[in-house]
């Protein structure tokens, strides 16, 4: 039996992961978008 | 052999495991699933992690995975929030449900035929992934098209004229008089496979959504998304709890996943609506062949 941090461990590191990746990717398509306004990126629709 | 993490004496190259999440990311953003559906099957039969660890560390990148997939559709005004909170009680509590299964099946010893014995827990576990998977692989060969758009019109579905309990309209797919039971008892075995299987259930609620219900795609993609979340923590730490969650397994596989999804949604530009869905189909197929093998030579002591 895993203690309750650990649990907790396993809930926050995945979520940081997850709002650092999305700031990044964000990021990198706005500035492709700037740089071609002609095709935007699609959106990656996760349905999981 | 390069770094590796020790799951449960079992040694896993985490090189491996990066090119495992960049494929299965891949695929994700591809087809704009999760790809739990195919993370948790292969980490079994390629790198021989323990199922119960798989299916929990599993979870545990979803969240990362649904968490993304939240902030981009939360502006979008995608899906129908009026199912997702019919399905949240139904879903935790299937989830709770899957991951207590999970542990009586890891503890309940082997099933002997003849001569031959493998785990009671990969045999229920694989068989479910296996019918699971080759019904969703068989709608997307007979329908075509994942991600596209090629529902966007209404059409009501068989599950739609259901009549159980109290009903309910659905305003964004515009479906009225929707049984109300029945939205709740599709969260529970959506949370029930969650917590048995490791998978978001995106991969079995978007046929339901689509052919069962009739909701145009664009509708489908965004409804789920908010209990999807919520399903992946709590199951997460029942499983964690459990001792069945690697967070170093998981975290690995989720950084690979997030990037090459990005790269996954790009190359749908160059592949036209059916040919999508075929690729869709085979793919899953594919995964559907590994878990068979990896059940039959498990019970053959092929390893």
């Amino acid at each position: 039996m895993q203690s309750w941090l650990y649990a907790l461990e396993c809930v926050a590191i995945p979520c940081a992961i997850g709002i650092t990746m999305y700031v990044l990717f964000d990021l990198w398509s706005r500035r492709r978008a700037a740089a071609h306004p002609d095709h935007p990126l699609p959106p990656v629709d996760y349905m999981i | 052999m390069g770094p590796s993490l020790l799951v449960d004496g079992v040694v896993v190259p985490i090189l491996g495991l990066a090119a495992l999440g960049i494929v299965v990311g891949y695929v994700a953003g591809m087809f704009g699933i999760g790809g739990g559906f195919l993370l948790t099957p292969l980490l079994v039969v390629v790198f021989h992690v323990p199922l119960p660890i798989a299916v929990g560390s599993g979870l545990c990148q979803m969240i990362g995975t649904s968490l993304v997939s939240f902030l981009r559709h939360r502006t979008a005004r995608q899906g129908e929030a009026r199912f997702d909170v019919l399905m949240l009680p139904g879903c935790l509590l299937g989830v709770t449900a899957g991951a207590h299964t999970l542990t009586f099946l890891a503890g309940a010893g082997s099933l002997h035929l003849g001569s031959y014995s493998i785990p009671w827990v990969t045999a229920v576990v694989e068989t479910c992934y296996a019918v699971m998977l080759l019904f969703v692989a068989w709608n997307y060969w007979r329908h075509g098209g994942a991600k596209v758009d090629v529902l966007q019109y209404l059409r009501p579905g068989p599950l739609s004229r259901v009549r159980l309990g109290p009903a309910i309209d659905l305003p964004r797919p515009g479906l009225q008089g929707v049984s109300a039971m029945l939205i709740a008892q599709i969260g529970l075995a959506m949370g029930f496979l969650s917590g048995l299987l490791g998978i978001g259930g995106g991969v079995a609620l978007n046929p339901v959504l689509i052919y069962g219900f009739g909701f145009p795609m664009r509708q489908a993609v965004g409804t789920g998304i908010v209990v999807l979340f919520v399903t992946a923590v709590v199951g997460t730490v029942e499983h964690a709890l459990r001792g069945h969650v690697h967070l170093g397994l998981a975290t690995v596989i989720l950084v690979g996943a997030t990037v090459s999804a990005q790269f996954g949604a790009l190359a749908t530009r160059r592949i036209s609506g059916r040919a999508l869905g075929r690729i869709h189909a085979v793919v899953i197929f594919a995964a559907v062949a590994a878990v068979l093998w990896d059940l039959v030579s498990r019970l053959f002591g092929i390893y």
